[in-house]
């Protein structure tokens, strides 16, 4: 398999430093995870505590009682019973909840870019309505970036992972870089 | 600059100014100096002047009336280029800075010799009304052509910019428990209160400092100066988390806690200190539990003849240029009070050094100023001197002339209520008058509102602080000790004096839109009785201001003129924005290129680097044509596009399209519920074509469905409707059939696809699939194989839009690049041709497939030749309602082809259809109408069309006349036929 994969975040998404060039280190680091492996699952109703428990006997996934907070760094919820997993592929998914919901390979529908930062509270503000005081570390939101549907999982203090659909994924990746050019973007 | 420019009204000592920073700006190209922290206006006063711009209607000569947000009169145009033109900006709010260039406004030739004042000249002739009951003689005619040409010349305040607005501006969501608007004393002793019991706060203050009259007023808090007290609370505020944000103004309260705000970033700075990559304002979307109103109040001045002489202003604009600023507004002064208040600012007058005699309309005041000439029981009658105040006569117990500079009055304060009747989210009311202290007052608030300083109604220091205290309690608060004010000003109720006796002509009430004393008497007479009917005869409260200065005496005169109370009266609704907001400022990043986000197809790169020019088809940008070496234009790229899909091979992007993985036990019930045709019998590895109609019986959207498994289906939907028909389907699930085993989601993202269309597809797909059975046996019409390319899985349809052999090849999008590369290899030795949307159209209207032109919600299965889609043995969505009569009506449109009777014709899109070519051209003989054009056919040779006419198979082979009212009425003569061009019996897409 030498098939090179295209690149989802469009010319202006180039490693190095993006906007300011003030302080030694830039407000934000960015990283698009290429080639990352996602398959989204929904449970069928009914059905998703007893999903989330197949999900934490073949992947360790321990998702609480579903709720978007409840999300882990490999399995984030973006609604009710919906959860995109990372990491695994979709047959192996699919054998490990059967009939209890949809697995499907969102490896190319899905992009996503990490961002952490002394920043990234800012560069949150401006693109997204959700209050982050409000916001624990491991919980995820279905939300917008910019009005760009986008599902956020917090995995620390100030590092974030960004779901982008492919399709948005080049305006999404030029509106974060005018968002951050302020605080200035590196991108790694 | 080291020289130094006269400003001869400069104190020599004062101010919250830094004298150490001069700095040099022009106004109407005059060269003046001020300090860093001067307001355009005061910089200008202490630099001697006066005149500052124009009214509105009458072009009198105005001054500065305010100091603050209210300012009606010095409005002026900040130019700094064509682009960076930007008008209206209250000199009172505009900050100084290096190189800030200023011009006056409505006025023609110099501002102090103003053609336009002929109006005022001629004022007697144009009362409040004098439009509405002019300008209807000579009818219609003369509106347009005499009228309204000459009322647009001279209407409008200020010049738009030339050109694109080159900065930008940012959108930011704030979050705080309390909201604190206004960060004077009062705003910052509640802001502190509730910020150490440990809630997040926002102070928003709109002017460039915090703790507005505090810092200059004379007053001590607990020993400390005012500015000294105002630093610590700020300090102590940010120690407990809160947050300040000077130059925001809160424009707006919406329902369930949300506030509008714009901060200025940029407007103070000189270009060479606006840091790069940051916004010229920020518009802060606050979402707030609490609210804090601490908005102060704005003085309101009497109505006299001539009171908007230059000179003549507010006592408290008076006192900020003196305190705030170390601005003298004159030498010699009077203050026309009606209360205690005018003591105070007479006291800093003739403190320093102006002389200074007081008209106080009370006869019965009981204080004196040492120092200072007082006048009992009298009033300003008249205000002199056109270009500046030279004389006030004044009348009452005694009579006379004062030959002063300066005129400050002091009429009494109106509570800045506005924001709390912006909305009825959480209560109905409105702010009331409170007769006792002649101002009206906020409403009783809600648990989640407090009020604190003057909004309140309270006029001493004291009483501020004592309000903000109970304030920060009522929201939760700690308790704070209220510090000792000491140097206290003095303060009274006023005495209700709205106009002075016999006021009516020149006794302005609002000066920007020269409403007077003598309007108001004439809107009640007239019969325009209720507030908002004389707001709107008189104009009174509109424009940049709102009435910030004048609304609630014009009330309070209607009230008089009317023999009612002012509670009776009640106020106009004040409505968001407080202020005026830059349009700017509120879409935020989301203007030009970045108006709305673009969604791109995996090979956008690839087309745009091989000659396509896009459409934007909703969100998607996809290509229209590839404009090839020798290509006349794109009707001629379109065509060579179209004749090579028929002739040979074509290939062309369908990543765009809607798809949708479906999944459940209950999968092919689902289906059956939604589509009207039936696919329980579907085998799996088969497509099928399906139609949704909505509940009304309409058809909603089409695409073809596959069965990948038992459980397992994958549909397309138009590129147009995908979140529609997912919304649709979500919708469904969870609200009529819950109990039906399936769940699905949005593949649109992860798949790529191709379409290979032409005589030679099968053999391209051969040699991309060389171990697939691709004959017409392996892979026959409308079947389906999944394999894999690379070891990515591959969904092999075949599948036509085009009527020609076709297939649609998916694969996940991240190698879609490439596999259309090896497409294009692969389809080399067939002169494989990429086309586009211009193409596509052109084959799918000869071949009579419908897109969204014709699926445009008005029409129904039969209409578009699709009436035998329909299952009898089930039940759907939109069933019952596609058995109406109306459906079955013979003069029901129904979809019929159009070829073009001249080969040089080209059918307009849209063009309506007659019998006749003689005409009427109207409704009472229109047809039907055209819905897409081919612009030219190669299959017909000329230009064909699909159109919608009555009883459209009787039309077929007879001659119709396609008229179009939007080009002038163009005639056309066109042959209708079966809508079915090319190959009619699918030969094609079967071989």
């Amino acid at each position: 398999m030498n098939v090179v994969l295209s690149n989802p975040l469009g010319p202006n998404w180039t490693l190095g430093r993006h906007g300011s060039t003030d302080g030694e280190t830039a407000g934000i680091r960015a990283h698009h995870a290429a080639g990352l492996a996602v398959v989204e699952v929904a449970a069928l109703l009914g059905q998703a505590a007893l999903m989330r428990a197949a999900l934490k006997t073949a992947f360790e996934m321990d998702l609480g009682q579903g709720s978007p907070a409840e999300s882990a760094e490999n399995a984030v919820c973006t609604g009710p019973g919906q959860y995109l997993l990372t990491g695994q592929d979709v047959t192996t998914v699919k054998a490990a909840i059967g009939d209890l919901g949809l697995a499907v390979d969102q490896s190319s529908g899905r992009v996503r870019l990490s961002i952490d930062g002394p920043s990234t509270a800012d560069l949150l503000a401006k693109t997204c309505p959700l209050n982050l005081a409000q916001w624990p570390i491991g919980a995820a939101h279905a939300s917008h970036f910019l009005h760009i549907a986008c599902c956020f999982y917090r995995r620390s203090e100030d590092g974030f992972d960004l779901y982008f659909g492919r399709s948005f994924a080049q305006s999404a990746a030029q509106w974060l870089l005018d968002a951050g050019a302020e605080f200035g973007v590196e991108i790694v | 600059m080291s020289v130094r420019l006269p400003q001869p009204n400069r104190l020599e000592t004062g101010g919250v100014i830094d004298r150490d920073r001069p700095v040099t700006f022009t106004f109407d190209r005059r060269v003046y100096q001020g300090y860093a922290g001067d307001s355009l206006a005061s910089a200008l006063l202490a630099s001697g002047v006066k005149l500052f711009g124009r009214s509105f209607k009458y072009h009198r000569p105005r001054g500065i009336l305010g100091a603050g947000p209210e300012e009606p009169n010095a409005l002026v145009e900040v130019d700094h280029g064509p682009a960076e033109r930007d008008p209206n900006h209250r000199a009172t709010m505009l900050e100084i800075y290096e190189g800030l260039e200023t011009f006056s406004q409505n006025h023609v030739g110099p501002l102090s010799m103003d053609l336009m004042e002929v109006n005022d000249l001629i004022s007697r002739f144009l009362p409040a009304g004098f439009y509405y009951k002019t300008f209807f003689f000579g009818g219609l005619q003369a509106w347009y052509r005499l009228y309204e040409p000459i009322i647009r010349r001279a209407a409008g305040l200020g010049r738009p910019p030339l050109a694109a607005d080159p900065h930008h501006y940012d959108k930011i969501y704030t979050h705080a428990d309390t909201l604190v608007v206004g960060g004077g004393i009062a705003g910052l002793t509640a802001a502190l209160s509730l910020a150490k019991a440990g809630q997040s706060v926002v102070v928003c203050e709109e002017r460039d400092r915090l703790g507005g009259s505090a810092l200059w007023q004379g007053e001590t808090f607990d020993g400390q100066s005012g500015a000294d007290y105002v630093d610590h609370l700020c300090r102590e505020i940010q120690a407990a988390g809160g947050r300040l944000l000077p130059r925001t103004t809160v424009f707006g309260v919406y329902d369930a806690g949300t506030f509008g705000a714009v901060e200025r970033c940029h407007d103070h700075l000189a270009k060479a200190d606006r840091k790069a990559h940051t916004a010229r304002m920020k518009y802060h979307r606050i979402q707030a539990e609490n609210i804090v109103y601490a908005t102060g109040a704005i003085e309101r001045s009497v109505g006299f003849k001539g009171n908007d002489r230059p000179g003549v202003m507010l006592a408290s604009a008076g006192h900020t240029f003196l305190g705030k600023y170390g601005v003298r507004v004159g030498q010699q002064t009077a203050i026309f009070t009606t209360h205690d208040g005018g003591y105070g600012v007479a006291a800093a007058m003739a403190a320093a050094g102006a002389s200074v005699t007081v008209l106080d309309a009370r006869a019965d005041a009981d204080v004196s100023v040492e120092g200072v000439k007082v006048l009992k029981g009298v009033y300003a009658k008249q205000g002199h001197g056109r270009l500046g105040l030279r004389r006030v006569d004044y009348d009452g117990a005694s009579a006379g002339s004062l030959e002063i500079d300066s005129l400050l009055v002091a009429g009494g304060w109106n509570p800045a209520v506005h924001l709390t009747s912006h909305t009825t989210d959480r209560r109905q009311s409105k702010p009331v008058f409170d007769p006792d202290l002649l101002a009206f007052v906020p409403p009783e608030l809600v648990a989640q509102e407090a009020a604190a300083g003057s909004v309140t109604g309270a006029m001493s220091t004291v009483d501020c602080l004592t309000s903000a205290l109970a304030a920060g309690k009522k929201l939760g608060g700690q308790a704070l000790d209220l510090p000792t004010v000491d140097a206290a000003l003095p303060v009274s109720k006023p005495l209700e004096m709205w106009a002075v006796p016999g006021a009516g002509d020149a006794a302005f009430l609002d000066m920007q839109n020269d409403a007077t004393v003598k309007d108001v008497k004439l809107s009640a007479q007239e019969g325009f009785k209720s507030v908002e009917h004389m707001k709107r005869y008189t104009t009174l409260g509109m424009a940049t201001d709102q009435g910030k200065t004048s609304n609630v005496t014009g009330l309070a005169l209607l009230a008089a003129a009317t023999g009612r109370d002012i509670a009776q009266v009640g106020t106009t609704t004040f409505r968001p924005p407080y202020t005026p907001i830059p349009v700017g400022a509120l879409a935020g990043h989301h203007r030009q290129r970045d108006y709305e986000p673009f969604r791109y197809s995996p090979i956008h790169q690839w087309a745009e680097a091989n000659g396509a020019t896009f459409m934007e088809a909703g969100l998607w940008m996809r290509p229209a044509y590839y404009t090839r070496p020798g290509d006349k234009d794109w009707l001629d790229s379109a065509v060579r596009e179209t004749k090579a899909a028929r002739e040979s091979l074509g290939i062309t992007d369908v990543s765009t399209l809607g798809k949708i993985d479906i999944q459940g036990p209950d999968a092919a019930e689902f289906l059956n519920h939604l589509y009207t045709n039936g696919w329980k019998s579907l085998p799996v590895g088969k497509a099928r074509y399906g139609l949704m109609l909505r509940e009304d019986g309409l058809v909603f959207d089409d695409g073809t469905t596959s069965r990948l498994g038992e459980d397992h289906f994958y549909m397309t939907t138009t590129t147009a409707h995908a979140a529609g028909v997912m919304a649709h389907m979500e919708f469904l699930h969870q609200s009529a059939w819950p109990d039906l085993r399936v769940a699905f989601a949005s593949v649109t993202d992860q798949w790529g696809g191709l379409a290979l269309a032409g005589p030679n597809a099968r053999a391209c797909l051969a040699k991309l699939f060389p171990d697939v059975d691709v004959s017409n046996t392996g892979l026959p019409f409308m079947g389906v194989i999944e394999t894999t390319w690379q070891g990515y899985t591959a969904r092999i349809f075949r599948i036509s839009f085009s009527g020609e052999l076709a297939y649609e090849v998916a694969v996940p999008a991240d190698v879609f690049e490439a596999f259309w590369l090896e497409a294009m290899h692969a389809g080399g030795e067939w002169d494989i041709t990429p086309y586009g949307l211009e193409a596509l159209n052109i084959l799918r209207i000869e071949k009579g497939h419908v897109t969204g032109a014709e699926l445009d919600g008005r029409v129904s299965m039969d209409d578009v030749g699709l009436g035998k889609m329909v299952s009898s043995k089930k039940d759907f969505v939109g069933r019952a309602m596609s058995q109406r009569a109306a459906f079955a009506d013979p003069d029901r449109v129904k979809m019929v082809g159009l070829v073009a009777a001249n080969p040089d014709d080209k059918i307009i899109g849209g063009g309506i259809l007659f019998d006749s070519p003689d005409g009427p051209f109207d409704h009472t003989t229109m047809l039907g109408y055209v819905t897409s054009v081919a612009q030219y056919s190669p299959l017909k040779d000329r230009s064909i069309a699909l159109a919608f006419i009555k009883n459209a198979a009787d039309w077929h082979g007879k001659t119709l006349y396609v008229v179009s009212h939007v080009h002038g009425k163009s005639v056309m003569e066109v042959r209708a036929e079966s809508p079915h061009f090319y190959d009619p019996q699918n030969e094609k897409v079967m071989g």
